[in-house]
């Protein structure tokens, strides 16, 4: 049932009044009883009078109706009114319920079809005088209508004068309809439902707004509602929640009745009539569930043998590699240990050490190769160059520095991981029950998680995160390109781990001028000592001279080198010392430079590995598989809904199928025995 | 013997029925009959008695189904009659309890339910989960160098 709001009307007199206005879903299942609206009819207006007509929505489906089904009674909701008093208006005939002890009761006339013009009343008219007081003037009377199985209010109507200060509830909701929670604690019974409504409150000029919550009381007209308490409040809309025993889902009509404390008679009072049943309780998040009783027998009940306590769950997420402060403390040490060195790049750090690498300023590259001569190839140094399809720098924790190759100082600065596994927390999905019932879980709904870089679609349980949460941390290892994807669930349960891959290696390419440089060099080297040898032959003769030719053969020297170094030879025997030396430097030079137009080697480290991984959705998602269900309108009149639920027939309503009961007591034949359990478990309707 | 003749207007499954128009009828039994499945001879010359399809005998204090009217001769009827042990005997099963299988309003919707029936479509959602890895400009991408050496404990190595 909702409570729409209320219609405002205006009186004889110009005062307004209002009607609260209620409707009921035409796919309610039919309660024994149910206002669908409650209106000021205008087929019974009288010029000196005023009228209310209640529409009651099938009244009693099925059965006669008791004399006391429903009873309506005035009363004046502020105490310096005049009593009100109610005359007879219509008479009895046609009345579609039999009988009525109110007296109040005047009148049905047919209306739509399933729909019953019960009540008619006709107020006396006027005589409200306006209370003046902290700036609320009300004069209102109210009539309470009363189930006749519940005593409960289901409903109530309202008559104001002008001017209205507070127009009361203008539209409840309940938000979650109907859940359950199990306290096993504080109630034997095992089970308490909860309730959450908005309560919407306004002034008629809309500028009235409450100061505090000490001004507006609450009571309940229901004895079962346990806890009433307000968990939201902005002066003019609040949000209270309330708790009541599950027996009261059988009579769970209930109504809270809300006063200002300067004024009880500025009052508004919410009805809700049934359990839930004025919708289809097969619509999303309306279910009830009401686990059966604990079975088994030899349970543990959630008892840590080990403790004693109630068991928890562990929260192993924090446990996760490179999570926090949980880091591994080995992995800084190794990363730190000098064998090696992670950096974190950016595509201009590449690009500026690829230069360096194809350095074309050749000057540049024989000085940076010429301590390969004594540390060895550049290109050797380097072990792999990963790529990412991420910014690593936004997750690693780094050092800057310039970018050593062994001993070689490229000069290009970059930030040294100091830890080479890094964590990316993908977030959290909150997952809720879409039906509210079997449905939501397996093998009926499916859930499968798509994890990044090369995992794919993994299997969800529906059981381990309904209702619940679900959040994906990965972890990477940077050094290797290899990733670990943790799924966890919404009590910090590792549900399940995944390996994939990030990285896709790429190759290191680099020009070698050490090589040639050796050559070039010990050609150099060798023609220099040939002429020092020379330039000391003017003492020493041609047989120091041949000597020179001699050792320059031995060094491996071409052939051109070596006729060289006999023509140095054989200078020095008749030259002065000074020209020879020229001559030598002379010669040394043009052999370096035929040394150097040989071409320097190319190298390279490492190959492009698999580079599918980064071709995908580059984050994770769900793709939840729900099943359609089709629901006719009164299926659980007609089939009535899975219960195992062991209780008193005298508390059930409705159709019902027993599924186990001991016909003890009964004085009937024993065929009679039989046929009444068949019958029962067959199916009947109370 | 006081029969009570009336118009059943509920389903036979219902508890509590919904009778109307009754027909009081005082006579006596004169031949044998069975409680449970009565037949009974009725003179009477209400028309009523045609449009009757529930019946009480107080004395037997059990109501039944009336299953068949037969028209012995103008004024007799003769009516065949089943037990109804739902309304005979509500007063007494309705104080006890049992296992509830299937309930219109006590349930639990956790339970499968066999009856239940489900459309071919399924509705099929994605949801992303909200973060996403940080990119740089270069198509998102990052990059690690793994070099020999290069550092120490106490930081980058150095030549000298």
């Amino acid at each position: 049932m909702e409570l729409l709001g209320y219609a405002l009307f205006s009186g004889p007199n110009g005062e307004p009044f209002t009607i609260p206005v209620i409707e009921v879903d035409a796919a309610v299942p039919p309660r024994e009883y149910g206002i669908t609206r409650i209106y000021m009819g205008e087929d019974f207006i009288e010029s000196v009078a005023w009228t209310y007509a209640i529409d009651i929505y099938k009244l009693y489906n099925r059965d006669s109706i008791p004399s006391d089904a429903i009873l309506i009674s005035p009363r004046a909701t502020h105490g310096s009114n005049p009593p009100i008093s109610i005359t007879p208006f219509f008479t009895l005939d046609n009345m579609w319920v039999a009988s009525w002890t109110g007296e109040d009761l005047v009148s049905s006339t047919a209306n739509a079809a399933g729909t019953r013009r019960i009540a008619i009343l006709r107020l006396n008219n006027g005589l409200y005088l306006p209370k003046i007081g902290t700036g609320w003037i009300v004069n209102s009377y109210e009539f309470d209508i009363v189930g006749h199985d519940s005593d409960n209010l289901i409903g109530s109507i309202q008559y104001q004068s002008t001017p209205i200060t507070l127009s009361a509830v203008q539209s409840m909701e309940i938000d979650p309809p109907i859940q359950y929670f199990y306290e096993q604690t504080s109630n034997p019974s095992g089970y308490k439902w909860r309730d959450w409504c908005n309560i919407y409150f306004s002034t008629a000029d809309g500028q009235r707004r409450f100061a505090s919550l000490d001004e507006i009381t609450f009571s309940s007209t229901n004895p079962a509602i346990t806890n009433l308490s307000v968990t939201q409040y902005d002066g003019q809309t609040f949000k209270f929640q309330i708790e009541y025993e599950r027996p009261d889902v059988l009579v769970g009509d209930w109504a809270i009745k809300f006063s200002y404390l300067d004024d009880p008679a500025i009052s508004a009072t919410v009805s809700y009539i049934g359990i839930k049943s004025t919708g289809n309780i097969y619509t999303p998040g309306t279910g009830q569930g009401t686990p059966s009783q604990p079975g088994g027998g030899g349970g543990n009940f959630g008892i840590d043998p080990d403790t004693g306590q109630p068991e928890v769950s562990d929260n192993v997420a924090n446990d996760l590699p490179g999570a926090g402060t949980n880091l591994p403390s080995t992995e800084p040490e190794v990363a730190n240990a000098g064998l090696f060195t992670h950096y974190v790049c950016n595509n201009i750090k590449v690009a500026e050490f690829a230069d360096w690498l194809w350095a074309d300023n050749l000057g540049q590259a024989i000085m940076r190769d010429f301590a390969s001569l004594f540390y060895g190839s550049p290109i050797e140094s380097v072990i792999s160059l990963m790529s990412y399809p991420f910014n690593v720098g936004a997750y690693a924790q780094t050092q800057t520095q310039n970018i050593l190759l062994g001993y070689n100082d490229t000069g290009i600065t970059a930030s040294a991981l100091t830890r080479t596994g890094i964590r990316i927390d993908w977030g959290t999905i909150q997952l809720t029950e879409f039906w509210g019932n079997f449905l939501d879980y397996a093998p009926h709904t499916k859930i499968e998680l798509y994890l990044p870089w090369g995992t794919g679609f993994v299997p969800i349980d529906p059981h381990e995160v309904l209702p619940g949460s679900i959040q994906v941390i990965t972890t990477v290892e940077l050094a290797k390109g290899t990733c670990m994807h943790s799924v966890i669930n919404h009590q910090g349960t590792v549900i399940a781990t995944h390996g994939g891959v990030c990285g896709k290696q790429i190759p290191v390419t680099a020009t070698d001028f050490s090589g040639k440089y050796v050559s070039m060099v010990t050609a150099a080297v060798s023609t220099v000592v040939a002429g020092v040898v020379a330039g000391a032959g003017t003492v020493a003769g041609a047989a120091a001279g041949g000597a020179a030719a001699s050792r320059a053969a031995a060094a491996g020297a071409t052939g051109s080198q070596q006729y060289t170094a006999r023509r140095i030879a054989e200078q020095a025997t008749q030259a002065p010392y000074s020209k020879t030396a020229g001559r030598i430097g002379n010669n040394a030079l043009a052999n370096s430079r035929a040394a150097l137009r040989i071409p320097p080697n190319v190298q390279r480290n490492g190959s492009f590995s698999d580079a599918s991984a980064g071709m995908g959705v580059q984050y994770p998602y769900l793709i939840i598989s729900r099943p359609e269900q089709s629901v006719p309108s009164q299926y659980g009149h007609h089939y009535g809904y899975p219960s195992n639920i062991y209780a008193s027939l005298s508390q059930l309503k409705g159709y019902t199928e027993m599924g186990e009961i001991h016909l003890d007591g009964i004085t009937a034949t024993d065929s009679e025995v039989e046929e009444l359990d068949a019958i029962l478990k067959g199916g009947v309707v109370f | 013997m006081t029969i009570t003749l009336y118009q059943n207007l509920s389903e036979p499954n219902y508890v509590n029925k919904t009778l109307t128009n009754p027909i009081p009828i005082t006579g006596t039994m004169r031949n044998e009959s069975s409680v449970l499945n009565p037949v009974i001879l009725i003179e009477a010359q209400s028309e009523g008695i045609v449009f009757s399809n529930y019946m009480l005998i107080d004395e037997w204090h059990r109501y039944y189904f009336i299953s068949d009217i037969i028209s012995v001769r103008q004024g007799l009827w003769e009516i065949h009659a089943h037990v109804d042990v739902l309304m005979t005997f509500k007063n007494q099963f309705m104080k006890l309890s049992g296992i509830v299988a299937r309930q219109e309003f006590l349930y639990n919707l956790y339970l499968d339910d066999d009856k239940f029936l489900i459309n071919a479509p399924r509705q099929v959602v994605t949801k992303a989960f909200p973060n996403r890895a940080v990119s740089n400009t270069l198509g998102g991408r990052g990059f690690v160098l793994t070099v020999a050496g290069g550092q120490t404990s106490q930081g980058a190595l150095s030549t000298e």
